[in-house]
């Protein structure tokens, strides 16, 4: 029994430390802001389908939009990141071309 | 010199006013009536309210979405009930979208966010609900629009995937058409020109009606233009095109017809509604940008009662509005 134990440790232990492993993803990312600029930001129908499109990245939370201004901002939790590229995807998914996207580590 | 400059501003005035008195609205006009609502979260307040239905009785159902909520109104505004909730299953909104009642006076409501459908009685009881994210049969990406017609076949318009779907009462699945084509901006511009362009296919479409004949009108947004087709998705007419001027849009949003045939679609960022008979040709228009009793900043949603009220739904300036016919 103790040793099926000490064996299972062992393998986990090889799993996290094996140099050039790479740690699970995410795990030790520190929390973000975004903020994204796109044009043609006012009516409904495409406000929506960005707020929509956002609101599936992972760890996202605090999602402003800001119709006047064609300004999208929210934060990604403590643990998971976004790059440029994720938020580029979205927001072309959702019909508009990112004007500006501004990811700062918090 | 200065004769033929004053002569060259001599024509281009009458130029503009031939213009002005050719795009003024025609005979029928619509004088404001009266508001209804104001930006907040109790009974009878809105917030970013999207469409607007009425029963044969003239109550009123408004998807108010940032409430995430249906509310069901007196024709003169004043609140009888709600239902609804943030979340996701049954009965539960995360962004209540297109309203529409039936024959039997059931509601349908479109989820933009959830992708699904949710049918309710006159009084929100939840009856069913059918849809998941996808695109296929009877799949959504941001239902939109929707609309019954006289066998209380369902028509939603599903946004982000382009096209129409029709379904019976219950949620099952009859046929869909459609597919993603965007109108060259200078062509719709110059739509005298070149007026059928991609006919049956769609850009962003957002709403939908069906009129008393059973012809099935969509409001497809951003190519700027209404299309008409058979109830099994035959490609009709369409009219419009990008513009400022009348018969023109940018950005048709919601779309209603009378008991007539008349068509009745507002035109989003040009703050108006405009009125054209059931082939497209332009009748009368009103409404300009601001955010006083009267005037429209990105109208979303329309409906009419049987005494000739125009309600409308002013997304911006989360209210709606009701307009008379002068007579």
């Amino acid at each position: 029994m103790m040793k099926k134990i000490f064996v299972t440790i062992f393998l986990a232990g090889l799993f996290v430390f094996v140099p050039g492993m790479p740690a699970p993803k995410d795990v030790f990312a520190s929390a973000q802001e975004v903020s994204i600029r796109v044009d043609g930001l006012a009516c409904p129908f495409c406000a929506y389908g960005l707020e929509k499109k956002l609101k599936k990245l992972k760890g996202m939370e605090n999602l402003k939009i800001s119709i006047n201004e064609g300004k999208v901002t929210l934060n990604i939790k403590d643990g998971f990141s976004v790059s440029k590229e994720d938020i580029e995807k979205v927001v072309e998914e959702a019909g508009f071309t990112p004007r500006s996207i501004d990811i700062k580590e918090k | 010199m200065i004769r033929r400059i004053l002569w060259t501003l001599g024509i281009l005035f009458l130029v503009l006013l031939a213009f002005g008195w050719w795009d003024r609205g025609a005979g029928e006009q619509y004088r404001f009536d009266k508001v209804i609502g104001e930006k907040g979260s109790g009974q009878g307040k809105l917030n970013e309210p999207f469409d607007i239905a009425i029963d044969k009785d003239g109550f009123l159902y408004v998807t108010d979405t940032r409430n995430f909520r249906v509310q069901k109104l007196d024709g003169n505004g004043r609140f009888v009930l709600e239902w609804g909730g943030r979340g996701e299953g049954d009965g539960l909104f995360e962004k209540p979208a297109g309203i529409a009642v039936d024959k039997d006076g059931n509601v349908y409501v479109s989820d933009y966010d959830n992708d699904y459908i949710q049918k309710f009685s006159p009084d929100g009881k939840f009856i069913l609900r059918w849809g998941k994210n996808g695109n296929g049969k009877g799949e959504f990406d941001s239902p939109s629009g929707i609309a019954v017609d006289s066998k209380n076949r369902v028509y939603v318009m599903d946004l982000y995937n382009h096209r129409v779907q029709k379904f019976d009462s219950n949620g099952n699945f009859i046929a869909a058409w459609g597919g993603k084509n965007k109108v060259n901006n200078v062509r719709s511009v110059l739509s005298f020109l070149f007026p059928e362009q991609k006919p049956g296919d769609f850009y962003y479409p957002g709403k939908i009606a069906i009129s008393p004949d059973d012809k099935v009108y969509v409001s497809d947004s951003y190519n700027n233009r209404v299309q008409v087709f058979t109830t099994s998705g035959r490609y009709l007419f369409q009219w419009g095109g990008m513009g400022l001027w009348r018969g023109r849009f940018r950005v048709s949003s919601g779309i209603t017809i009378d008991r007539e045939g008349n068509v009745y679609v507002l035109d989003f960022y040009n703050d108006r509604v405009q009125k054209f008979t059931g082939d497209g040709k332009f009748i009368t228009k009103w409404g300009s940008e601001g955010s006083t009793p009267g005037r429209l900043k990105g109208p979303t949603g329309i409906t009419l009662d049987r005494e000739g009220g125009v309600y409308v739904v002013d997304w911006t300036n989360h209210r709606i509005e009701r307009f008379k016919a002068l007579q």
